[in-house]
């Protein structure tokens, strides 16, 4: 079972790692959603991290508008124009990479012992399913640059023990450890 | 030990010097005083002396013997501190050779545990085709069911033209009638398909994931101990 300020502490960290990544510069806000709201897009980016108490899924709903290409464009430094759909799915997928890559390094500070996979495209309707994962803890966010909802964000973590932790133990191993780069 | 000698001798010496001199002060009164008077008084001078130096002789034995003991009890702890430091450093030899051997097989252990990367980029390899494998599945779902949809349209229009028939095209109607009622259920079958086919990407994809990360978990943690290991050699080999 994950305690409620174990779930608040993943979240935190969830929004602490994507929001500065996802950005890129731009003003990003990350609000949490009820799960029946629709989704912003058709697409899906997967990436998973592990522990041998826990796995975690972050999945990132995106679509091929304008809005979104044109941010992505401006994420990686490039013209919307000039982007095929293979760099647009490229630069979505290294996003995740990059902001999952410093959600593990957070979590490294209470859990020494993590991985993470590569990113996967799949289907946005893949996450009508996300049930069947049976997970402990569930929450979908929106995340909105400059007040525009780009993306929505799903959080799901199944546990394999008790987890209870707080994100001050986070903080503080954070502001004394060196920062892991890779 | 050696200083208390010289505290003696020098005692002796001092009460020796003293009757000797005695003695000369004596004879030098002359005929004042009485010869054998003189003659007692050295005599019993030289007595004094000879005990005292018998003394003096006894006590220095006394105290060689006491000296010798003490040096070869000195002797025999050194001889046995010496031994212990060699069974000591004996010892220690052993230890760091085990020590050095066990870090050696546990380099070996982990490099052939490292080995895993590879079973994991099979693993990794493995997903990318089942992902691709789905894919495929999806496009024929796709393909089928837009047939079964045609085939909807058909059996409407048949069912249309026999209408149209009148009672020369009821055997039609009951023929159209009975395609269309399959061709709904061959739709309803690819929705349920589809459908399918989404929950297994995301099931195929999560386990596969959890598998590629958990090897990245697994890796890192023997990287750590290879790390761990091989500062416990250089520890032992300095």
């Amino acid at each position: 079972m994950i305690s409620p300020r174990a779930s608040q502490a993943f979240e935190q960290m969830l929004s602490n790692a994507l929001r500065p990544v996802m950005g890129g510069g731009v003003l990003c806000t990350m609000e949490p959603l009820s799960l029946a709201q629709p989704r912003p897009g058709t697409k899906l980016v997967a990436i998973t991290l592990s522990s041998y108490l826990f796995r975690m899924m972050v999945l990132i709903n995106f679509g091929n508008d304008t809005a979104t290409k044109q941010h992505m464009a401006q994420w990686s430094k490039t013209l919307a124009a000039d982007m095929s759909e293979r760099q647009f799915l490229d630069a979505i997928s290294e996003m995740a990479n990059r902001g999952c890559g410093a959600l593990s390094r957070s979590l490294s500070a209470v859990f020494p012992h993590i991985g993470m996979s590569t990113p996967n495209v799949l289907d946005w309707r893949c996450a009508e399913y996300l049930d069947a994962l049976r997970c402990g803890h569930r929450k979908q966010f929106a995340v909105a640059m400059d007040s525009t909802v780009m993306f929505h964000v799903d959080l799901c973590i199944c546990e394999y023990a008790d987890m209870d932790f707080t994100m001050n133990a986070v903080v503080e191993e954070e502001s004394t450890g060196e920062l892991e780069m890779f | 030990m050696f200083e208390f000698i010289l505290v003696v001798g020098g005692l002796v010496a001092g009460v020796l010097l003293s009757c000797i001199h005695r003695s000369r002060r004596d004879r030098n009164l002359g005929p004042m005083v009485p010869l054998a008077i003189a003659h007692l008084a050295e005599q019993s001078a030289r007595d004094e002396l000879q005990e005292t130096l018998q003394f003096q002789d006894a006590i220095t034995e006394q105290l060689q013997a006491q000296l010798e003991a003490v040096e070869s009890a000195r002797g025999c702890q050194l001889d046995q501190s010496a031994k212990a430091l060699d069974a000591l450093n004996d010892a220690l030899l052993s230890l760091k050779q085990h020590s050095g051997q066990g870090t050696r097989e546990m380099a070996d252990g982990v490099n052939q545990l490292l080995g895993l990367v590879k079973t994991f980029e099979r693993w990794h390899a493995d997903m990318n085709n089942l992902i691709t494998h789905n894919r495929n599945m999806h496009v024929k779902n796709d393909e089928f069911n837009r047939i079964v949809r045609q085939m909807v349209i058909v059996t409407l229009n048949a069912s249309i033209e026999a209408a149209r028939a009148g009672d020369m095209g009821r055997g039609f109607a009951v023929v159209a009638d009975e395609m269309r009622g399959l061709a709904g259920r061959a739709e309803t079958l690819s929705k349920d398909y589809r459908n399918s086919l989404y929950q297994n990407d995301l099931i195929t994809t999560n386990t596969f994931q959890d598998l590629q990360a958990g090897g990245k978990m697994i890796i890192g943690s023997l990287v750590g101990l290879e790390m761990v290991n091989r500062r416990l050699q250089s520890q032992v080999s300095s």
